[in-house]
């Protein structure tokens, strides 16, 4: 075993939104740090496929062997480097009975190099969901604190939007927002008449240059990696411009094993180098765990339970409900054809417009929506060709006809933490390098199942208050735990250290020298997306740990 | 734009070449792969010839063996086992249908008069069931073949793919869909 001669100041594992906001602020302060990623490293210019044709490759975007066909890659072949459901040597187990779909990147940038850059901030009410309604727990912390946080992280990384003054979709620092499309105008007088508010979006995309980033340049092919970066990425917006400080050093392929404790604190950390498949430390002052929701538990575990003696790391494990309706709509057919390709997915969405209603399930939603003419790729016409099981000159026409007519919502609800959903370590099984792994619970309860029917309900109703095509309206069900990749709460943080890991800077009660960054540390999982609180909240613990540093407190 | 990089700009000024290649019929961006002999020559020929009845050329655009349909399956069927045996017993299947033996020297009549047996899964007869299951392979990978290449895009008029320097919609388009949407 090699053990590095340096000690650092502060280790971080993970370079996601978390740890990549982490080691950002962090040097900008002046502080040593090692950063320590799982996955390769990430050259845009090479490993990105933006602007690339399908059939600038010969299988099109099926993959060499095809397995598009068999479900083998969700986000295919264009996407961005970002990760897998699964990865070659690297298990985990699901107990009988119960299903869970877990979605981890090896790559600098984690997932935020194809994410969807839906930013939006957390309500009031969010922070205090037991006071709200009587279920789960409130948040040590209240919007106020956060609220300089979320300022900063938005101006820092740009956010596009408006000022809407709803409780339920808080307003931030924001750059002018892109037109809507014809469908989302459309969408937005339909649900007038309903009385669901449309506003515009609000992604960490630029529309206007920002710290040398360039803005935005519409091809629609966000998700394969911005090249301009005018798509917020920790990689590119972040961990490459921390490097140029020479304060950040960066060792990719570096598998962690477990934390180091000395003296009931962390001394270091042990991880594997995957091309020597040797094990190695190296020491630290101070270890910041974003590993993601999941793996950072997965690590306290395997360091014989560290920061731990509440019992909760690993538990309260929710994901974003998610339900998805589309139609096709008559009104759209025979529109005069132009580049709707703008920003990937939605230039506009509906905020939760029920908050404070009288319904049959708690919480709330927002909906996310699709339309438009989309650039042909694989699966595009797989829709026309159920819809009309034909050939010939026939299909042909259906297609060209039902192009650009469809249009779809996506349901984005809260879940409440229950007891029945939670990671562990699987006794009996470990990955290649010999590291335990997890095993998942999940279940939805009645109050996820009842929301999705009301997702169900509206977002039919909308398109049947468009005139959409009864008979081409398909409804999907409730999504599975993990689909939607929003996975949070297995390291809670909370005033109590009998009921939390974690204080309400994201330090671990049990062990001074233990932060953690990701989305492990939320006490809820609001219906709006955690990238961006995941950004505000590792900026207000590295401000903090920096602190505690300084009066070498830690 | 100015305040692009320098690379950035090499990167943009690529799209638009991407979009014009919608435009040009040219063989030299038919961007048709080569064949990988996988299949046997009357295997190809045979597929080929369904995939051209799959999406057969009009006054719009070009037949499905303009956009390489049939090498594209061959190449995914020479790397994937479970699309080889679909397409190897698909053809076997199509050729033991017709009185020749030979769907692909059968007449047009014969031809389209077995494809209307089995183009829709849900009305097919259970003996034909392996044809209606095979059918549907063979009709999803040429929509795929022909859609993702440039004879696609300009079938169904895709407009994109060029990047803008600001979004907009035009005002025309929008007029239009409101109108017909009773929305305005």
């Amino acid at each position: 075993m090699q053990k590095s001669e340096t000690a650092y100041d502060v280790v971080v594992i993970g370079s996601g939104a978390g740890g990549g906001t982490v080691v950002h602020t962090l040097t900008k302060m002046g502080v040593k740090v090692l950063l320590l990623e799982a996955g390769g490293p990430l050259n845009p210019s090479k490993d990105f496929k933006e602007h690339l044709m399908p059939w600038q490759v010969p299988h099109r975007g099926a993959g060499d062997d095809g397995r598009y066909y068999f479900g083998g890659m969700k986000y295919g072949y264009f996407e961005a480097p970002n990760g897998y459901w699964d990865i070659p040597g690297e298990p985990y187990t699901v107990a009988p009975g119960d299903k869970f779909a877990w979605f981890r990147s090896r790559i600098v940038g984690g997932r935020t190099n194809h994410f969807g850059r839906i930013f939006l901030r957390f309500s009031d009410y969010d922070f205090k969901p037991y006071s709200t309604d009587g279920l789960g727990d409130d948040w040590p912390i209240s919007y106020a604190d956060v609220a300089p946080y979320y300022d900063k992280a938005e101006a820092f990384v740009g956010v596009h939007g408006t000022k809407e003054g709803l409780r339920t979709a808080p307003d931030g620092i924001f750059q002018p927002p892109p037109a809507p499309r014809v469908h989302e105008v459309l969408i937005q007088k339909a649900c007038a008449k309903l009385g669901i508010p449309v506003i515009p979006a609000r992604k960490a995309m630029l529309t206007k240059a920002l710290n040398g980033r360039a803005a935005c340049h519409y091809c629609g092919h966000c998700g394969r990696g911005c090249l301009t970066a005018s798509a917020y990425s920790s990689s590119q917006v972040q961990i490459f411009p921390a490097l140029k400080t020479g304060l950040l050093e960066l060792r990719t392929n570096a598998m962690v094993r477990q934390l180091l404790v000395k003296n009931g604190k962390v001394d270091g950390v042990s991880y594997i180098d995957k091309f020597t498949r040797q094990e190695r430390q190296v020491k630290a002052r101070v270890v910041v765990l974003a590993a993601s929701a999941c793996e950072s538990a997965r690590l306290l575990l395997n360091s014989n339970n560290l920061a731990n003696s509440s019992g909760v790391v690993g538990r309260y494990l929710t994901d974003t409900v998610g339900l998805s309706v589309r139609g096709q709509v008559p009104a759209l057919e025979g529109l005069m054809h132009h580049d709707t390709d703008g920003i990937r997915g939605m230039h506009t969405y509906i905020p939760w417009w029920l908050f404070g209603e009288k319904l049959d399930f708690p919480r709330g939603y927002h909906v996310e929506m699709g339309g438009g003419f989309a650039q042909p790729h694989l699966g595009t016409f797989q829709s026309a060709a159920n819809r009309y099981p034909t050939y010939g000159a026939a299909l042909k026409q259906h297609i060209r006809h039902d192009y650009g007519t469809y249009i779809g919502f996506t349901g984005r609800g809260e879940m409440i933490p229950n007891e029945k959903s939670y990671c562990e370590i699987d006794p009996s099984v470990t990955d290649e390098y010999g590291i335990p792994v997890l095993r998942f619970h999940f279940n939805w309860s009645e109050h996820e199942q009842r929301q999705s029917a009301h997702m169900r309900k509206t977002f039919t109703d909308i398109i049947t208050t468009l005139g959409g095509r009864p008979g081409t309206i398909s409804s999907g069900s409730i999504t599975t735990g993990g689909e939607v990749i929003h996975e949070v709460g297995t390291i809670r943080m909370g005033n109590d250290p009998r009921k939390s890991a974690l204080n309400k800077y994201q330090q671990a009660h049990d062990v001074k020298n233990l932060f953690v960054a990701d989305a492990a540390p939320f006490v809820s999982n609001p219906d709006k997306n955690p990238t961006l609180s995941i950004v505000a909240l590792a900026m207000r613990m590295s401000e903090y740990l920096a602190e505690e540093m300084r009066k070498s407190n830690v | 734009m100015s305040k692009f990089t320098r690379r950035t700009l090499v990167q943009i000024s690529a799209l638009p070449l991407a979009a014009q290649a919608q435009h040009d019929h040219g063989p030299a961006l038919a961007a048709v792969s080569s064949r990988t002999g996988f299949f046997t020559d009357h295997e190809f020929t045979t597929l080929k010839a369904l995939c051209d009845l799959i999406i057969p050329a009009d006054e719009v655009s070009p037949a499905a063996s303009a956009a390489g349909a049939a090498e594209y399956i061959e190449l995914l069927s020479s790397r994937n086992g479970r699309l080889a045996q679909t397409f190897r017993g698909g053809l076997a299947w199509l050729n033991a249908q017709v009185a020749s033996k030979e769907f692909v020297n059968s007449a047009i009549r014969e031809q389209t008069a077995l494809l209307d047996r089995i183009c829709d899964r849900r009305r097919a007869a259970p003996s034909d069931k392996p044809g209606a299951d095979f059918f549907d392979w063979a009709r999803r990978m040429t929509i795929d073949a022909f859609y993702t290449h440039p004879a696609g895009y300009k079938d169904v008029d895709y407009r994109g793919g060029k990047g803008m320097t600001q979004f907009s919609v035009p005002a025309e388009a929008l007029e239009q869909a409101l109108k017909k949407a009773n929305l305005k």
